[in-house]
């Protein structure tokens, strides 16, 4: 009998690790038991695990008792040993046996864990041939045992694979790994998800062939370079676009870098987290900010343009007060002849009609931006108001000509008189102050899609086109070197426009610096409620 | 000696008001519409002084005023620019331009007649 020094504590590691302590009884191991005790003609036959201080009988005939204690026991002195071990005595063991025939079980690390024994309550020789057939089916149980620990290997591995699957599966990123040939490899939920592409179309594919083209060669080149180094660790990061399987584009931030497997290949992991929210966001904060630096310009030209008016306000003012005072101050202060008398009383008047005219322009396009202002309607012809503002005006100059192009069909429209009237002396006051070296004004009417029009052409100084954006916003009068020396509150144009605006119409101009005007407003036939 | 006195203003009703004011102090006035007019009327013959608008289509005042400088035959003719905007009212900029006087709109006579007596005696030698 040869007994060699066992490793206690890596055996009984070992045992645990097999999980079969306390477990019921299995076919597999009663196959064996049966078998010894048919082929070696004993009453009992047993396999047995031997603990720290305990023996536990895993499969058991012949014999009640699932566990024994272990010190002394015949199954101790049997795995002590790795050749079978016979005891024969008058004298009966715990178990009530007088012989004993054992033979140590290892699992597939080495460890001897067992006992498979027979045994016999009478006096009995074990000879050669027992026990060889005794280690033969040693060896059968052996594989049992190896099958334990192989299917525990399994389990263990299984609940790995499951685990980490469970870990990429629910983290919200895609993640991707990618083999030495820069194919996908394996690819989570969030990544299939993300892509929009069945896992087959994925794995065996590129990265690069999800990314939109633009995209495409930079990190196709970034692939190539890490998996041609594979030694150097590295992390990578860009945004780029994606390409959805149903032809999305969206933006994903790539971290790309490399996690060794075995000492020659290198996997490369791939985390893409899809930041369209971020980017929304960005932009719409982007957005936000640019809205305020607009709405803060604006402020700033308002504010520009309005102590502008003011002072436009006050030199036309005072411009018209200077006829009022000095005249006034003329016909106090001296004697003059009646004619002369009346004379400076007609400046005086026109001048104070000129004064009233701008206040009272100022007071419409008040209330009419405040929604106070009603419009008076009835059904007019514009061809008519047209007639009667160009005869007022020709009267005033003779270096303008009014010519007019009226449409002899035109509709009536339903409009206030009095404001469609404003309108176009307005603009033809504009045409004939704007052409300081006179010229023909041309005045046009016609009819189209349920709406009229009229257009009033000069050739005169013109606009910039950088003008024509705020000609029609209160105190944006436009002033250039040219342009400096006429007079006017700025407030005609703003005029036109609401009053054309309250009739449900558009204004629009249209302008070469150096070549003249064209202002052209149209309203519908019928009022729009 | 009555003085001639050159008046350019754009607006019709002053040029009319300061033709009467000129004839009520007793001064010739030659009674333009802009700097290009006036520029005209100086080199017609040289007036005793010049009083200009300062905002005036195709020429205005502060133009006109250093075109006059430039003129050594115009050099001593006083200028006395006119506006109705505050801002032109300010020492820097009519002096800047070569003027000799400033007088806002609305002039009283009151106020023409001490600037213009003043400057004109200032010109006898």
């Amino acid at each position: 009998m040869s007994r060699v020094p066992i490793d206690e504590a890596g055996r009984l590691e070992s045992l645990n690790r097999l999980d079969l302590l306390g477990s019921a009884p299995e076919e597999r191991f009663d196959r064996i038991t049966r078998l010894a005790r048919r082929l070696l003609g004993t009453p009992a036959a047993v396999i047995a695990l031997v603990g720290v201080d305990r023996v536990w009988l895993k499969s058991a005939l012949g014999l009640a008792p699932r566990e024994v204690s272990r010190p002394g026991t015949h199954f101790e002195r049997a795995l002590g040993s790795r050749r079978p071990y016979t005891h024969s005595g008058s004298e009966p063991d715990p178990l009530g046996m007088r012989s004993f025939a054992g033979k140590s079980l290892a699992e597939p690390a080495g460890h001897r864990v067992g006992v498979l024994a027979v045994m016999d309550p009478d006096l009995r020789e074990f000879g050669e041939d027992d026990l060889e057939l005794l280690v033969d089916l040693a060896a059968v149980a052996e594989r049992e045992l190896g099958r334990s620990a192989f299917d525990r290997m399994l389990d263990e591995y299984r609940g790995h694979a499951a685990w980490a699957q469970s870990v990429m599966d629910n983290v919200a990123e895609a993640l991707v790994t990618i083999d030495q040939e820069g194919r996908i490899r394996s690819v989570n939920r969030a990544g299939v998800a993300m892509f929009r592409r069945p896992v087959g179309a994925l794995i065996g594919s590129t990265v690069p062939q999800m990314l939109a083209p633009e995209d495409q060669d930079e990190l196709d080149r970034i692939l190539r370079q890490h998996l041609a180094a594979p030694a150097e660790s590295f992390s990578v990061h860009r945004e780029v676009t994606a390409l959805g399987g149903d032809g999305t584009r969206f933006p994903v931030e790539i971290d790309l870098g490399g996690t060794w497997i075995t000492e020659d290949e290198t996997m490369l992991v791939a985390v893409i987290r899809d930041i369209t929210e971020r980017k929304s966001a960005e932009a719409r904060l982007v957005d936000a900010l640019q809205k305020q630096e607009r709405a803060i310009e604006d402020l700033d030209r308002i504010s520009k343009a309005k102590s502008y008016f003011v002072s436009l306000v006050g030199h036309e003012f005072r411009t018209a007060l200077t006829g009022i005072q000095g005249f006034s101050e003329l016909l106090a202060e001296q004697d003059f002849d009646p004619e002369e008398v009346k004379e400076f009383a007609r400046e005086i008047h026109n001048e104070g009609k000129r004064l009233t005219r701008m206040i009272s322009e100022m007071l419409d396009l008040e209330r009419m931006e405040s929604g106070r202002m009603q419009l008076n309607y009835s059904e007019l012809d514009l061809n008519r108001v047209v007639a009667e503002v160009a005869d007022r005006f020709q009267a005033t100059t003779q270096q303008h000509w009014m010519l007019l192009d009226l449409d002899a069909h035109l509709p009536k429209v339903e409009g206030d008189a009095d404001k469609l009237t404003q309108v176009v002396a307005n603009l033809v006051s504009n045409a004939i102050k704007y052409s300081p070296h006179g010229g023909d004004v041309l005045i046009k009417t016609g009819s189209r899609d349920g709406e009229v029009w009229l257009s009033i052409a000069d050739h005169g100084l013109g606009l910039p086109p950088e003008a024509l954006d705020t000609i029609f916003e209160r105190y944006a009068r436009h002033e250039s070197k040219d342009r400096e020396s006429i007079g006017g509150t700025g407030l005609g144009l703003p005029l036109v426009r609401q009053i054309v605006e309250m009739h449900g119409g558009r204004v629009r101009a249209e302008s070469e610096q150096g070549k003249g005007s064209t202002f052209t407003f149209s309203i519908p036939i019928q009022r729009r409620e | 000696m009555t003085a001639t006195i050159v008046v350019a203003d754009d607006d019709a009703t002053i040029r009319r008001l300061m033709g009467v004011f000129l004839r009520t102090l007793g001064y010739r006035g030659v009674v333009v519409e802009d700097g290009i007019q006036a520029l005209a009327a100086v080199a017609e013959e040289v007036p005793d002084l010049v009083i200009s608008d300062v905002h005036m289509p195709n020429l205005g005042g502060l133009e006109l005023t250093r075109r006059l400088r430039e003129d050594p035959r115009l050099a001593r003719v006083p200028i006395l620019l006119f506006s109705a905007s505050v801002s032109q009212g300010e020492d820097s900029v009519w002096q800047g331009a070569g003027a000799d006087g400033f007088i806002a709109k609305p002039p009283t006579l009151a106020v023409l007649r001490e600037k213009l007596s003043r400057l004109l005696e200032k010109r006898q030698p």
